[in-house]
């Protein structure tokens, strides 16, 4: 048997790479969000909601939940990804915010008090399987036609314009298939936690998905990988000693000095 | 006319850019359109590929009506739009430039073909083809973007100002290359330039743009008291 806090470290480690590669795949267009804690809230309700109430298998629910969030990632997409950068930035911000305080205040799913007794039904052969096809997905995407247009796009939005590419429809796309599997990732803690609140999908955890596909690298998928695999890791293995209550700020410290060591992040190429 | 713009008017908020522009081009022909900086040249070439929306007058292509329609869709027709100043994706390869080249087809072997045609047209992007786009000079720049606009397989080939910043040379070999596209394969192309003085010379007909709006059109404008003084400095 596995020490169950090693256990519980693999699972967050799978669970953190997929919300960081539901991150990777818009940052791969160009788009940054910080408002996949928002998608990874409505794959944890919606799921949560259909084993825990309305009693239905765990896989089913997983998809609803993954469904449910690229559905609301499509919608908001839709309007709001003529503008970019900064803006664009500022908006995923918005838009996370309007996730958590809807569910602040949503009675069906505890409002503040947060919605309890969801069961336990992620496992680590789960997780790891989850993981796995997502990066199947990235892998596959990257060397086709798709994955050429997304780098056009990323790299020059007037020069794959005119090579045909419709700017519209791949960025929603993509942005919406992001959601999706952050929302599949929000399913995934959920059954893992039991107990979840508004709270654990507000800002924070928004930035900390963000903060793992810069410390990796956005030019690549295994970049979002092994900085999911640091930020989730290196906090633990910092719990040695009388270091316990220093150990945020020696992560802090850590990210500084990895970022301005490399720029590009760990895995990454110079752009 | 495989190309008709009637009355067109295209502007960035509330200036006008170009105000009732009338152009043809017929199949086969090399049309010139040359002007001063600003005269809106680029931004008649912008509206015609869809990429800025006319806010009056028609576009029609092949006898549709193509105005206001997205790039992508005007680009399917078959109407391609080499931008200006050489709009390679500097961090991708030669290679991978040339393959989006064909992002609207679906024949992949014929792409193949086409790709290896324009390696047989352009030898020197056979030598860089695993080279990251970037690193090549203005000149291979501009022969890889006009190659990656002709595997699309376009039925009009519109090139903007492709002559600027680059080598009196370079540029010699740039407008061979248009009229050996034009002769030889019978591309039908719409040229904008500063350098009236090649452009007049390459093509059939040619039209003059000065503030928006078409002042001169003609076959034989090189002959032009008004433009041998304004543009030729003869």
């Amino acid at each position: 048997m596995l020490d169950p806090y090693i256990e519980s470290i693999l699972i967050f480690s799978g669970i953190n790479v997929i919300l960081a590669l539901s991150l990777y795949l818009p940052v791969s267009a160009g788009l940054l969000s910080l408002g996949q804690g928002g998608f990874m809230a409505i794959g944890a309700y919606v799921s949560g909601y259909m084993t825990s109430v309305l009693g239905w298998p765990f896989a089913v629910a997983l998809i609803a939940g993954g469904v449910s969030a690229g559905i609301v990632g499509l919608l908001v997409g839709l309007p709001s990804l003529r503008i970019k950068g900064v803006y664009l930035i500022i908006m995923t911000m918005g838009f996370g915010e309007i996730v958590r305080v809807f569910f602040l205040n949503f009675e069906p799913t505890g409002a503040a008090s947060g919605m309890g007794g969801i069961p336990t039904e992620t496992t680590l052969p789960i997780v790891v399987g989850v993981t796995v096809l997502v990066l199947l997905m990235c892998f596959q995407i990257r060397g086709s036609r798709i994955g050429r247009a997304l780098e056009a796009v990323r790299e020059d939005e007037l020069a794959a314009e005119v090579i045909g590419i419709n700017l519209t429809r791949i960025k929603v796309a993509i942005f919406g298939l992001g959601a999706a599997v952050a929302g599949i990732g929000g399913g995934l803690f959920a059954h893992y936690a039991t107990f979840i609140d508004p709270g654990q999908f507000g800002f924070q955890r928004s930035a900390e998905i963000f903060i793992m596909v810069v410390l990796g690298g956005m030019g690549n998928f295994l970049g979002a990988t092994v900085g999911a695999l640091v930020v989730t890791i290196l906090p633990e293995v910092l719990r040695v000693g009388d270091m316990q209550e220093w150990r945020m700020t020696f992560f802090g410290v850590l990210l500084v000095i990895i970022m301005i060591v490399r720029p590009m992040g760990l895995i990454g190429v110079r752009r | 006319m495989i190309l008709d713009v009637r009355d067109l008017r295209v502007g960035y908020g509330k200036i006008t850019a170009v105000a009732q522009a009338s152009i043809e081009v017929a199949e086969g022909e090399i049309v010139s359109l040359i002007g001063p900086n600003g005269a809106g040249k680029s931004t008649l070439l912008k509206a015609i590929a869809g990429l800025l929306p006319a806010q009056a007058g028609t576009i029609s292509f092949d006898g549709e009506p193509i105005s206001n329609r997205p790039a992508a869709e005007v680009m399917r027709r078959g109407i391609a739009l080499v931008l200006e100043g050489r709009s390679t994706l500097k961090h991708m390869t030669v290679h991978e430039n040339l393959v989006l080249g064909g992002y609207t087809r679906t024949d992949h072997k014929a792409i193949a073909a086409d790709i290896e045609r324009m390696l047989a047209r352009f030898p020197i992007l056979r030598q860089r083809l695993k080279q990251r786009a970037g690193t090549l000079s203005g000149g291979e720049q501009q022969m890889l973007v006009i190659a990656r606009a002709l595997i699309s397989r376009p039925r009009l080939l519109m090139l903007d100002e492709p002559s600027l910043g680059l080598a009196p040379l370079i540029v010699a070999d740039i407008f061979k290359i248009v009229h050996e596209l034009n002769s030889e394969e019978k591309m039908t192309i719409l040229l904008v330039e500063q350098n009236a003085n090649q452009a007049l010379r390459l093509a059939h007909r040619a039209y003059v743009i000065e503030n928006g709006e078409i002042v001169l059109q003609g076959p034989d404008l090189a002959n032009d008291a008004r433009v041998r003084e304004a543009y030729l400095g003869i």
